[in-house]
């Protein structure tokens, strides 16, 4: 994002002109990530990572929730190549201190918060990336995930932007659900059911939250069980869940919003509905002023093996078509981690004009994780 | 030491600046309520307070009622002064001369002080010039006498005058303004039509009062009231705006708006890294509106900068704080937004400016130039809704045409009526939050 005209320079592994340590793409021949080696090799650096230590030792830690700002920066992990200044010096004049609320009290810039760049695995069943994309000062997605003994579950949350205080809510709200689903699915409990209650329970937290009446905080919520009986997912707003196949790709959600409300009801076309400048307002979401909540929940079991992928608008937006995310998701035989990061890849390329989060679980799981690596 | 009442800071903007944008403005509304509840009755709140009252009682103020109206009002001030509250009568002429008490120092509000006051001021007589700077030099000496007493008191005076600086140089009265800077609050009154709108302009900015022309001089008691009764219910004698501002920012300008425009920019005094503090005065259960723009180094679209930091202090205490953010984007239809509340203050700032330009093109026999500005101000009183000034307006212009500001100059306008257009060119209407979004 090109952010930083003071953080060292190195060299673009393509065309070797000099580009900034946290530019996403090369000004001389365009190449993304051109610090950065083509295929990262996993544990080691990270494409595009926030430059942050807290984030920075975070992505394979069992929690994968992701940091927050008031966390120490020198994480006892820190990769000590970080182009940042230790201490929390302001990682763009170099000298500032950066104050609590983030600022820094020299130049006043804003300072990344840890969630410019997540990512997360559970075991080999699933992992998930949260990317700030390229054009917004906060990423107010977040997302949680966890394996089960018999699968893996993800949440992932969209705080709404108009809203103060939602970055807090999606991170809290992705947090409480993913709580219940460890804590019912494995005692147990039908997934549908442990499912409402997951929302349930992320949809008092926010609403719990303290916030403008005017506007108080609000986020999105989809989430996924993935075990042998198939897939239940949960949603409500405008997040949505996916099933990608070599056998065919579908849609498992539908949007609580406006354009889809107004498609349903035979209103509009859908060309008609999407060039709607309303199209994008949500009709449902968690918060205080949601009124009462009634989450959407669904299971499916699949014929054969594929992944399914929880995601934000900053995903579907460029890439609607359950088609189009096979094609970047299922080319090669890596892992979940890789086909959620070539996802976010995807929507970054595509302008990455919002918050971009992608959570990709394998169906079937993968069997008991023991051995961990690959 | 009173309870300070509670400061709550708002800044209403457009944070969205295009790629390479650097000025940001911001709207600073700070709204103080009395810890205490609202109401005369939180006594408790208040802070202790000194208050001098001024009469001009130079000969012309003989004519047409002026002494026998400045006599009731310095009464009716002198009535509503709290038990406790150090206070004097002063009047003015080529000297200053005290009224009550005798000797030079302020006295306990009590009842039988003020029963002593208002005898004398019933024997006031009107004689002699005007000499303003020498009167103010006194109420510096008897509120710098009563500091010993009464650290942290808000020291308020109230000037009435109706004629021109005559009797001491112009160099003579900015000798006393310097000295009386920081000292003491005034506000002013003009009672009829021979003072200098000029010169109470100069003297109630200076020491951070306000000034209004009392153009009948029947007005003029309630107007002593109300002046008194606003002094008596201050709880914070001295508040300061400060300011931060990221390096390599520069702050363009400062401006009080509500309840007058008033730039304070030159009014900084540094007193920190990258901070610069703006004296307010006293302040009660009130509102103040204030107009900040800053010139930004330019971030990269999605980053976001703290573009100033604006604190309320009362002496070493923040009182409340808010932030002034700027935001890169490349979606026009954010960065292209204006905030209707800096859109309103941007016309009442450019109103009082074509009001005083346009006067003073009229004074100096420049009708082109007079005809243009009262135009242009003919159009902004519409635009934000300032209807007192639009009728002062018909009453120097006739207006042809109200939306594109054709005007042509009256032949004969009242002095009152000019002077009245010229002092209240500054009064601003204040705009609710809800307003934000309109025009
Ligand atoms: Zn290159
Ligand atoms: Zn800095």
């Amino acid at each position: 994002m090109n952010a930083d005209q003071h953080t060292p320079v190195a060299l673009c592994r393509t065309c070797g002109e000099p580009v900034n340590e946290r530019d996403r793409f090369c000004e001389e021949c365009g190449r993304p990530d051109p610090t950065t080696p083509r295929t990262p090799p996993l544990g080691t650096a990270l494409p595009h990572a926030s430059p942050t230590p807290a984030s920075r030792a975070a992505p394979f830690a069992p929690n994968p929730v992701p940091r927050q700002r008031e966390q120490p920066p020198s994480a006892p992990q820190a990769d000590p190549g970080e182009g940042t200044a230790a201490g929390g010096a302001c990682v763009d004049c170099g000298v500032g201190a950066v104050g609590a609320d983030g600022y820094c009290e020299q130049c006043g810039l804003r300072q990344p918060s840890g969630r410019e760049h997540v990512e997360a695995e559970a075991g080999r069943s699933g992992a998930a990336v949260s990317d700030l994309g390229l054009r917004r000062s906060r990423n107010e997605d977040a997302f949680a995930l966890a394996e089960l003994p018999a699968g893996v579950c993800a949440v992932v949350c969209d705080g709404v932007a108009t809203a103060p205080g939602s970055e807090e809510a999606s991170r809290l709200a992705a947090e409480a659900a993913l709580a219940v689903l460890t804590g019912r699915v494995p005692a147990g409990a039908d997934p549908r059911g442990a499912m409402r209650d997951a929302a349930a329970r992320a949809g008092e937290v926010v609403a719990g939250l303290p916030g403008d009446p005017d506007s108080s905080p609000a986020c999105t919520f989809v989430s996924a069980v993935v075990d042998a009986g198939g897939i239940t997912v949960g949603w409500v707003g405008d997040s949505r869940a996916y099933w990608l196949s070599p056998a065919g790709s579908c849609r498992l959600t539908t949007d609580d919003s406006w354009a889809s409300s107004m498609i349903e009801q035979g209103a509009m076309s859908a060309e008609e509905a999407w060039a709607d400048r309303r199209a994008h307002v949500l009709t449902a979401w968690l918060g205080a002023d949601a009124g009462p909540l009634d989450p959407h929940v669904a299971a499916f079991r699949p014929t054969g093996p594929g992944l399914v992928v929880l995601c934000s608008d900053g995903l579907w937006n460029d890439l609607p078509e359950p088609s189009d995310l096979a094609a970047v998701a299922l080319t090669g035989r890596d892992g979940p981690l890789d086909a959620a990061r070539r996802l976010v890849r995807a929507a970054l390329d595509a302008g990455g004009h919002d918050n971009v989060t992608v959570a990709v679980l394998r169906y079937p799981p993968p069997g008991p994780s023991r051995e961990r690596g690959r | 030491m009173s309870d300070f009442p509670e400061f709550a800071v708002r800044v209403d903007q457009n944070p969205y600046l295009p790629a390479g944008g650097r000025e940001m403005h911001a709207i600073v509304s700070v709204e103080a309520r009395a810890s205490g509840g609202p109401g005369p009755a939180a006594d408790g709140g208040r802070a202790p307070a000194a208050e001098i009252i001024m009469i001009d009682t130079s000969g012309s103020m003989s004519y047409r009622g002026k002494m026998a109206a400045a006599k009731r009002a310095a009464r009716a001030a002198v009535n509503v002064l709290r038990d406790g509250v150090h206070f004097a009568v002063v009047a003015g002429a080529n000297r200053p001369r005290m009224v009550y008490p005798q000797g030079e120092r302020l006295v306990r509000a009590d009842a039988a002080s003020r029963r002593g006051a208002v005898d004398a001021v019933g024997r006031l007589e009107a004689a002699g010039g005007t000499a303003i700077g020498s009167w103010l030099r006194l109420a510096d000496r008897l509120f710098t006498g009563h500091d010993a007493v009464a650290a942290g008191a808000v020291k308020h005076a109230i000037l009435l005058t109706d004629g021109k600086n005559q009797h001491e140089s112009d160099e003579e009265l900015d000798a006393a303004l310097r000295q009386c800077t920081g000292r003491f609050l005034c506000d002013a009154r003009g009672v009829g039509t021979d003072w200098n709108v000029a010169e109470l302009r100069k003297i109630t900015s200076v020491l951070l009062g306000g000034f209004l022309d009392v153009p009948d001089p029947a007005d003029l008691e309630a107007d002593f009231l109300a002046m008194t009764r606003a002094a008596m219910s201050k709880q914070v004698a001295d508040v300061t705006l400060r300011v931060w501002t990221p390096q390599q920012a520069r702050l363009r300008f400062v401006k009080q708006m509500v309840p007058a425009v008033e730039d304070l920019t030159a009014r900084r005094g540094e007193s920190g890294p990258q901070t610069g503090d703006y004296p307010l005065g006293a302040w009660g259960d009130e509102n103040r509106e204030y107009h900040l723009c800053v010139e930004v180094q330019p971030g990269d679209v999605g980053r976001q900068m703290r573009a100033a930091w604006v604190k309320l202090v009362a002496g070493d205490q923040v009182l409340a704080s808010g932030n002034v953010i700027a935001e890169w984007t490349d979606d026009e239809a954010r960065s292209t937004r204006i905030n209707g509340r800096v859109a309103h203050h941007t016309g009442q700032s450019e109103l009082a400016e074509a009001i005083q330009q346009g006067l003073e093109a009229r004074r100096e026999g420049d009708e082109d130039t007079a005809t243009a500005r009262l135009g242009r101000a003919v159009v902004l009183a519409r635009e934000v809704g300032n209807e007192q000034i639009s009728s002062l307006l018909d009453k120097v212009v006739d207006v042809v045409d109200p939306a594109r500001g054709t005007v042509r100059l009256k032949r004969d306008v009242a002095k009152a009526d000019e002077m009245s257009l010229d002092t209240r060119s500054v009064r601003t209407v204040r705009t609710r939050h809800g307003d934000a979004a309109g025009g």
